[in-house]
């Protein structure tokens, strides 16, 4: 009996050792199910094209920045295109006026007529220079002051006028400067000499001159040209020409005028745009055998880039956008071809670039977010399992605290049908056995130890009660202030007056009326 | 045991978050460079020394610590004056302040508000500061706080055409030794302006300037202190005795057409001959060239020669200190920085020394005085230059420098005392030449255009 009662034990401790908590197997569904969820959402997200996001919004900024930049580069060059052509009518006009239909040569050794000339051209170059969206106008005749200078054969009389102060976009309050002409034409409208002023124009250094000039008018009508990109002579300023033909009074061409667009002119008036991607910068350059040269165009502000401005940039096609790669960096961007004829027949177009590295930036911050977001997803779904698994439990775990404590009290409900079911089915089984519910033969035996126990004397019960109470021999004879000798007497007489051989059988007898709960039938 | 899980989660996710947060922010730093923007006037519109240093900044350590400087005007130091008011004014049209610009302090002190410029001293620590030389740090203070750091200094220097002196000095017997007192250089002028005439008979009245200088208000300011009285009195010019004793030789030789009157730098009139000396700043140097381009379009190459100011006969040995600073625009701690480590850069011994001489300016830090300077002026090749270090050392060491001072109104009667005295002497030059015969002296016209000058300014 002892034996099975024991084994009883050990199976109960090891159910106990391989079973997981209600709560954590809770957790656990719980948790699945929050990453169900979020596989769900990934996949979602993938379909709805949330991964490559960045790669549509790129190039919507992109072709959105292009559009306005290619209106206003247009708008811009033909906007000059007619004030070039305004002026070669006016300086056309005026030498008709001034020469009658002899040929500008005529002007050449006399400078008080190329004076004159220049006198009453300056007003029509200031005009165009303060109207037109510009930094420089000029013109230049066919003729020279002095044949017999140094360097006559390419030295030309005419006007140059500059802005002295690019950084202010209006061009009302400007400050003029005469960077080519006769200083008498400055000193007589107070404005100074450029600090590189020189008299003449070098027209060996001015595309496109030679073939034009004395060349019939009539197979130029209409014609504006720009230059690429070039250094203005003697400063620190890259500039793009656009010329027109001047018909002279005898048919021929008789001189080129136009305007000047300087590279700090247009950084200035094409100032960097920020988006999520980083900084969108605008180049005007041309585009041969696939590449862009931007050192033979002009560049917007660089600023939030390594772009340099004497780059060349290898192009990439792609299906959204293009890669451009340069010794400064890799770009990506958009290009379109501009109505725009140059002298050296370059086809100019307009770029749009952001630095790749911005790009890759953004898209990472929103893979990142993605990440960051799903992690807290994740989070949230695991801090809720813990969460709800535990409310759910609560109610048993505390009913069965109550249980253990308080075996016959009365039951709360856990607001669950079934746990309720549960507890009410053990708390019946706790219940104190009454005599009927025990085996017969068990009953005969407890009802024959009761009987026996009547028989002990009161030291005897003491010492027995001691022994339910779980007290070795040594406890005993402490706790009673007598001999181990005189315990172990009394122990004689107790298995004698009980029918008992061992102190295990005692225990054991002990054990089965505490567990009916009947120990008071022995020891009162 | 129940917290491990969630505790191993978040700690996953921090490094995670971190890990991604720290390669973004290492992006930032190398990918997105901070471009400032700067104005200055070094090179104004010729070749900029400054502009192909700023390139190698850009190149080298700029491009090291994502720092990038571009440049968005060059121009001249009364330019930026008005612009940077009327940024600061947010003027109607203005543009954005820049986040470097270059500025004397009575820009400065023309502003509405001084508090958007950076203090340096709240950037650069003592030691950086006492790398500069003492004076120079004097005078970029405002109101207790550095707000313009020197870069460059430079002095009045005169620039001859030695080429057409000679050939004036060859007929008339002048000397280059007459030119080191203001009293025999205008007497020179008067003589120059007589023997120009003379070279056109059939032409009467057609003198040619002999002397241009590029600020007259410096050299009143100046002559007067040099002759021991002060020329402001109460912030406004004082017109005692020594501004008469300066006024006469100079106004005789303007009356007589040996002094260009006209606007402009003084490097115009010599870069087309109608003058052959002048009074300038060294720096002007960038802008003189040895060609002259005369009127019939033929131009000949000559000799420029730089010497030390001119001094009154009965005056101190005192000339002009000039050179503006470098102000930097309040904005955000990283574009503040970026253009203290573009300073830092500039300002660096050598690089100083190098920047300096290339400008026709002298450096500003000690050390560059000590250990680079004689050896970047015994390399110079350019003879202008050679010139130019030479006339500047001989100043450095007979010349006490004078720096204006500074108050709110200094630059209102800067301008107008320039225009007022062009003004009125070119009325009196009309004057006086429209006279043939029984002309009024010239001394009283003199007197006259005095009377008038200080009639107006006191007005």
């Amino acid at each position: 009996m002892f034996d099975g009662f024991m084994e009883s034990f050990r199976l109960a401790r090891e159910a106990g050792r391989h079973s997981v908590a209600m709560r954590h197997r809770l957790a656990a569904y719980w948790a699945s199910l929050g990453l169900v969820l979020l596989a769900a959402f990934l996949v979602l997200a993938s379909a709805l094209g949330m991964f490559s996001r960045s790669e549509e919004q790129l190039q919507s900024v992109l072709h959105l920045h292009q559009d306005v930049e290619v209106a206003a580069i247009v708008d811009q060059v033909e906007i000059l295109t007619a004030h070039g052509l305004t002026l070669a009518k006016q300086a056309s006009d005026v030498l008709t006026a001034t020469l009658g239909d002899t040929s500008v040569s005529q002007l050449n050794d006399d400078p008080d007529k190329i004076e004159r000339f220049e006198k009453i051209l300056y007003s029509p170059l200031v005009d165009t220079l303060r109207a037109a969206p510009c930094n420089g106008a000029y013109l230049i005749l066919d003729a020279t002051i002095n044949t017999g200078a140094e360097k006559a054969d390419t030295s030309r009389a005419g006007l140059y006028l500059r802005f002295a102060n690019l950084s202010n976009e209006s061009s009302i309050d400007q400050d003029i400067t005469l960077y080519r002409g006769i200083a008498d034409v400055a000193r007589s409208n107070e404005v100074e000499l450029h600090n590189r002023w020189r008299m003449e124009f070098d027209v060996s250094l001015v595309d496109g001159y030679a073939d034009t000039v004395g060349q019939p008018a009539e197979g130029f009508a209409g014609h504006a040209l720009w230059t690429d990109r070039r250094h203005l002579t003697d400063t620190w300023e890259r500039i793009m020409l656009l010329s027109v033909p001047i018909e002279g009074a005898d048919g021929l061409v008789a001189g080129i005028c136009g305007v000047e667009l300087s590279d700090l002119y247009f950084r200035l008036t094409h100032p960097v745009q920020t988006s999520e991607f980083g900084s969108i910068v605008t180049l005007l350059a041309p585009v041969e055998n696939g590449q862009v040269l931007v050192s033979k165009g002009m560049t917007g502000s660089l600023e939030g880039t390594f772009l340099a401005d004497t780059d060349v940039l290898a192009i990439e096609e792609g299906k959204c956008f293009n890669t451009y790669v340069g010794e400064s960096g890799s770009f990506l961007g958009v290009h379109t071809r501009l109505n725009m004829e140059t002298v050296d027949g370059l086809s100019m177009h307009a770029v749009t670039l952001v630095p790749k590295s911005h790009y890759a930036a953004a898209a990472s911050a929103d893979r990142i977010t993605l990440i960051v977001v799903s992690l807290i997803f994740l989070a949230f779904a695991v801090g809720a399992a813990v969460f709800f698994s535990r409310r759910f439990v609560r109610p048993i775990s505390e009913s069965l605290a109550l249980l253990q404590k308080d075996p016959q009290g009365k039951m709360r409900s856990t607001g669950i049908s079934e746990v309720d079911d549960l507890i009410a089915f053990l708390h019946t089984r706790s219940e104190r056995p009454s005599g009927a519910s025990l085996p017969p033969d068990i009953e005969d035996l407890l009802e024959e130890f009761s009987g026996n126990a009547a028989t002990l004397t009161a030291t005897e019960r003491t010492i027995l009660s001691h022994y339910a109470e779980g007290c070795e021999v040594a406890d005993i004879a402490q706790r009673m202030f007598i001999s181990i000798h005189t315990v172990r007497k009394h122990n004689a007489n107790i298995y004698k007056k009980l029918d008992i051989g061992s102190k295990e059988e005692l225990v054991l007898y002990l054990e089965l009326f505490r567990r009916c709960d009947r120990l008071d039938d022995i020891l009162n | 045991m129940r917290y491990r899980w969630g505790i191993l989660l978040i700690a996953v996710m921090t490094a995670i978050s971190l890990a991604l947060a720290g390669c973004s922010s290492s992006n930032d730093a190398t990918d997105q460079p901070t471009t400032i923007s700067i104005w200055h006037v070094y090179g104004a519109q010729t070749d900029s020394p400054l502009n192909d240093l700023i390139d190698e900044f850009n190149s080298t350590v700029g491009e090291e610590e994502g720092v990038r400087v571009e440049v968005t005007m060059v121009s001249n130091n009364n330019n930026i004056h008005e612009d940077i008011l009327a940024a600061a004014s947010d003027g109607p049209n203005a543009p954005a302040l820049p986040d470097i610009f270059v500025a004397y302090p009575k820009t400065v002190l023309a502003m509405p508000d001084e508090n958007v410029l950076i203090d340096f001293r709240d950037y650069l620590s003592e030691d950086e500061l006492a790398a500069f030389v003492p004076e120079f740090l004097e005078g970029g203070m405002v109101n207790d706080r550095l707000v313009s750091l020197p870069v460059a200094k430079s002095t009045e220097l005169m620039f001859v055409n030695k080429t057409a002196f000679d050939r004036f000095a060859e007929a008339t017997g002048a000397k280059l030794s007459d030119l080191e007192t203001w009293e025999g250089l205008f007497a020179t002028a008067i003589d120059y302006a007589a023997w120009t005439d003379a070279q056109t008979p059939d032409v009467a009245n057609d003198p040619k300037a002999f002397f241009v200088h590029d600020f007259h208000f410096n050299y009143f300011q100046v002559g007067v202190e040099s002759l021991g009285e002060d020329f402001f009195s109460n912030d406004r010019i004082a017109f005692g005795p020594a501004f008469d004793q300066a006024w006469d030789p100079y106004a005789r030789a303007a009356l007589s057409g040996g002094v260009w009157l006209s606007g402009g730098y003084a490097t115009e009139p010599l870069r087309t001959g109608d003058s052959i000396v002048s009074v300038a700043s060294s720096a002007s140097v960038l802008y003189f060239s040895n060609e002259v381009i005369y009127p019939d379009n033929t131009s000949e190459n000559v000799e420029l020669i730089a010497l030390p100011c001119p001094t009154f006969e009965s005056g101190d040995a005192l000339v002009m200190q000039r050179g503006a600073g470098m102000c930097v625009v309040k904005s955000t701690p990283e574009r503040e920085q970026a253009a203290i480590t573009f300073l830092k850069w500039l300002t660096e011994p050598e690089r100083n020394t190098q920047f300096a001489i290339s400008t026709g300016y002298m450096p500003v830090v000690s050390a560059a005085f000590d250990s680079y300077l004689p050896e970047a002026i015994e390399n110079l090749s350019e003879q202008k230059y050679i010139e130019l270090y030479k006339a500047f050392l001989e100043t450095q060491d007979g010349f006490e420098f004078y720096v204006s001072p500074q108050f709110e109104s200094y630059l209102a009667i800067e301008t107008a005392f320039e225009d007022n005295v062009r003004n009125v002497l070119r009325a009196g030059r009309a004057d006086y030449a429209a006279f043939d015969g029984e002309a009024p002296s010239i001394g009283s016209i003199s007197e006259e255009c005095l009377d008038k000058i200080k009639a107006i300014s006191n007005g």
